[in-house]
């Protein structure tokens, strides 16, 4: 009992971290989700998988919930459900027969090899049926059942209470088994589990390495490359690229973070020919260049990327003087998700501070406090009815704090709460007056489409945007696309 | 040796009736099935009255039969991708694993009977997977009359979603018209415009879903006359265009333009006035090619256009 109050606490805690944001960056919170996952399966009891895999997409909701922008999260979880799943197809498999696994005892195992996901994924597809595809679609009609049921059940779920459906959805790999064996207290899978889970935190720990290694393949001599930003795996991939390459690189400075001018200053201490540039000169800039080389947040399952705003522009920019646009991305960053889909929230907005100074927020405050008390004594509704605001609620306060638009566009009607602050057209201002509202959102995101996008680095090599679907079926089952679905099923909702 | 060949050209042929009966039955009796799926339950009854003791004797009478389906309508290519995979299934199947001839039969038997099952669980798929993306408030714009976008609409509607379509009239058979009804008895939203005005609605379009005859290898769709008019239209204003279609329409054809299509021509009422000399070329679909195709959504998943191939090599070599 003790032991699950703890488990219990560590999610807690490791939410709250989430939510406080006191973890920034994908690859931290992609191990920091592998590591509770692992000591979920560690130390809890399960007697089937479908236990198991029920808690962990339970626990998998509540985190990515607690930081719906950093899709990592919900990927791992994804990843983790996956190898649970393989793991019970494969128990299911050795166990219709025993009689023929003497000779196939080697190749039962493949995760106990300390391969890595790829040589699994390919392993696993010579064995069992991959997904749903054409050349199974007559095959075994439960196969093809047990791939596309969960998804249409799971939507029933979603509309009528009917709770059972869906756990018998999930449940179908081994609910046999739980019946006929009388719990033997704990799933046997497990280790292997736990190992593949082990070696997708070694695999998060090399994702750099194996990014930043390719670097040689794809810069020329002599090249430009542009980039916006500062991202860490662009940085070590040019460094090392640098190592047996001569080329520049153009920075655009990435406004309103500015994280552009520490790129620069690391390139140029690397010894790399640097330029840094306005993101205003990115088009101008363009033409000289040879290549676009950027960092993404995540990659989408149409194989668009959601990536530090600007990214677009520099997108259009590329594309209009036909230079490849490349994307390092680690696979962890892979999402199953479409831009459409109402489960994705993409976009996170900071408070103005970046754009206008607190100094001249201040100043325009009091400005409009002040005009606003005199023009209620003067009885003058119609300036307070303009500038709508009262002091009790004060929009500094509400700006500082983030919000999230839904949807690939944030709408402006989303925007008008993030961060509002009102300018008096009075006299006496650093700044020229502005009439009105002027609202000052601060996104951090932008979406790139497929069509702009020449090729992903990833850690397993270059891919195209077309071929992200494929990636998808090789890292995910499709019953743990959409993590939300069983659980509001659950809810009764 | 003469007598033999006479008796087995004899059973070939009575044969071939059973599997041209059993299609128009499968399609008369419910209108809800696809060519596709009528010719696999034809495949299905022909081998239910084999009388061959080999496989390659059954692959030769379903190969024997599977022309016969398709001299009843040759154009038809979602009928021709239905025959291919069935007997693609049969040549590769785990059944020839099997040592004896009867059990064989019996498990394409009940393949092919199964199959039909899962045709209309695939319609079921695509509808869950596509009203995924349709957003609320949106407008969708469709071209005549689909069953599998009919049923997608229905069940994003019926999630509570809110959103309107625009259906073209879909000339000159007004299939149009039908889809229009349909959504209308649904208490959908919708806008019946001509086929010529696409170009000049595109504009208050969000996105466009079309259904699909056949999907063709390199990604690209074959589906009703006007298609491809519209999806250049949507290109050129940057709208989404979907395609909703089903795994068994994927043909191993590669056209590269129109003129590569099998040809099928319907009678056209111009009416009198017509010059004796002017010629009509009134076909009945065109080919959209794959890079003014955003997404396909089928039962196999929502797939990029390069993944067609992908799904089609795989079966295939």
């Amino acid at each position: 009992m003790s032991e699950k109050k703890e488990i219990e606490e560590i999610v807690e805690e490791c939410c709250a971290v989430f939510r406080r944001r006191q973890i920034e960056g994908s690859l931290p919170c992609a191990k920091r989700t592998l590591d509770i996952l692992r000591q979920i399966v560690t130390n809890k009891r399960h007697s089937t998988a479908a236990a198991l895999i029920d808690e962990i997409r339970t626990v998998g909701y509540r985190m990515q919930v607690a930081r719906p922008v950093e899709l990592a999260i919900g990927n791992m979880v994804r990843r983790v459900l996956h190898v649970i799943r393989e793991e019970a197809k494969q128990e299911e498999i050795d166990e219709s027969k025993p009689a023929a696994s003497a000779p196939s005892a080697t190749e039962d195992h493949p995760r106990g090899q300390g391969s890595g996901l790829l040589t699994q994924a390919f392993k696993g597809r010579l064995q069992m049926p991959r997904g749903p595809s054409l050349s199974n679609l007559l095959d075994d009609p439960q196969i093809f059942s047990a791939t596309l049921a969960p998804i249409a059940e799971g939507a029933a779920t979603e509309r009528g209470p009917d709770p059972e459906a869906e756990s018998q959805a999930s449940a179908r790999p081994s609910a046999v088994k739980g019946q006929n064996k009388k719990t033997p207290a704990n799933w046997k899978g497990k280790h292997e589990v736990i190992e593949s889970i082990n070696e997708l935190i070694d695999e998060l720990d090399h994702i750099q390495g194996s990014i930043t290694t390719q670097g040689v393949e794809h810069i020329h001599a002599n090249e430009v490359i542009l980039t916006i930003g500062m991202s860490d795996t662009t940085f070590f991939f040019l460094k090392e690229a640098s190592k047996k390459r001569e080329f520049q690189v153009v920075v655009a400075e990435g406004a309103p973070r500015y994280d552009g001018h520490l790129m620069a200053r690391k390139l140029a201490d690397a010894g790399i020919t640097t330029t840094l540039i306005a993101d205003s000169a990115v088009y101008a800039m363009m033409a000289r260049a040879n290549k676009v080389l950027v960092g993404a947040h995540a990659v989408l399952a149409n194989g668009g990327v959601v990536a530090p705003v600007g990214m677009h522009v520099v997108a259009l920019a590329a594309r209009r003087h036909s230079i490849p646009f490349v994307v390092l991305v680690g696979l962890h960053k892979l999402s199953p998700l479409f831009p459409t889909d109402p489960d994705l929230l993409y976009n996170e907005f900071k408070g103005p501070a970046d754009v206008i100074d607190f100094d001249i927020l201040g100043e325009a405050f009091t400005q409009q406090q002040q005009l606003h008390e005199a023009s209620t004594a003067a009885a003058h509704p119609s300036l307070a009815s303009v500038s709508g605001l009262d002091s009790a609620a004060n929009p500094l306060v509400s700006s500082s704090g983030p919000l999230l638009a839904s949807g690939p566009v944030a709408s402006a009607a989303s925007l008008g709460g993030a961060s509002t602050f009102d300018v008096a057209s009075s006299s006496g201002l650093r700044w020229d007056p502005l009439p009105g509202n002027v609202h000052v959102p601060t996104p951090l995101f932008d979406y790139v489409p497929p069509q702009l996008i020449s090729l992903f680095i990833t850690d397993m090599g270059g891919r195209t945007p077309s071929y992200v679907y494929r990636l998808l079926t090789e890292y995910y089952s499709r019953e743990d696309y959409f993590l939300s679905r069983e659980v509001f099923g659950k809810d009764g909702r | 040796m003469v007598v033999t060949e006479g008796f087995e050209a004899n059973t070939q042929g009575t044969l071939n009736d059973i599997a041209v009966r059993e299609f128009h039955d499968a399609l008369s009796r419910d209108e809800e099935v696809a060519f596709a799926v009528a010719a696999i339950m034809a495949l299905t009854a022909v081998i239910k009255r084999s009388t061959a003791a080999t496989l390659m004797g059954v692959s030769k009478e379903l190969e024997d039969a599977a022309q016969a389906l398709q001299r009843v309508n040759p154009t038809n290519i979602s009928l021709k991708a239905g025959c291919e995979l069935f007997l693609r299934y049969t040549t590769r199947t785990s059944a020839l694993e099997l040592k004896d001839i009867e059990t064989a039969k019996a498990r394409l038997i009940e393949r092919g009977l199964h199959f039909a099952e899962t045709s209309t669980r695939a319609r079921q798929t695509i509808a869950e997977l596509g009203s995924r993306f349709i957003r609320s408030n949106c407008v969708v714009l469709t071209h005549g009359y689909s069953r599998v976008v009919l049923r997608l609409l229905q069940t994003a509607f019926s999630s509570g979603l809110q959103f309107s379509v625009i259906v073209t009239e879909g000339r000159p058979d007004g299939t149009g018209i039908t889809m229009a009804k349909k959504l209308d008895a649904e208490n959908i939203p919708v806008t019946l415009v001509l086929d010529s005005c696409v170009a000049y609605i595109m504009d208050r379009v969000d996105m466009v879903l079309v259904g699909a005859d056949a999907v063709v290898e390199n990604g690209g769709i074959i589906n009703k006359l006007g298609t491809y008019g519209i999806a250049l239209a949507a290109q050129a204003a940057s709208k989404p265009f979907y395609v909703a279609a089903e795994s068994y329409k994927f043909a191993r054809l590669y056209p590269l333009g129109q003129a590569d299509l099998p040809e099928e021509r319907k009678p056209l009422d111009v009416g009198p006035m017509l010059p004796p000399r002017a010629n009509v070329i009134n076909p009945s679909r065109d080919y959209t090619p794959p890079q003014c195709i955003s997404l396909l959504v089928t039962d196999l998943g929502v797939l990029t256009p390069a993944a067609v191939s992908d799904e089609l090599i795989q079966l295939y070599v």
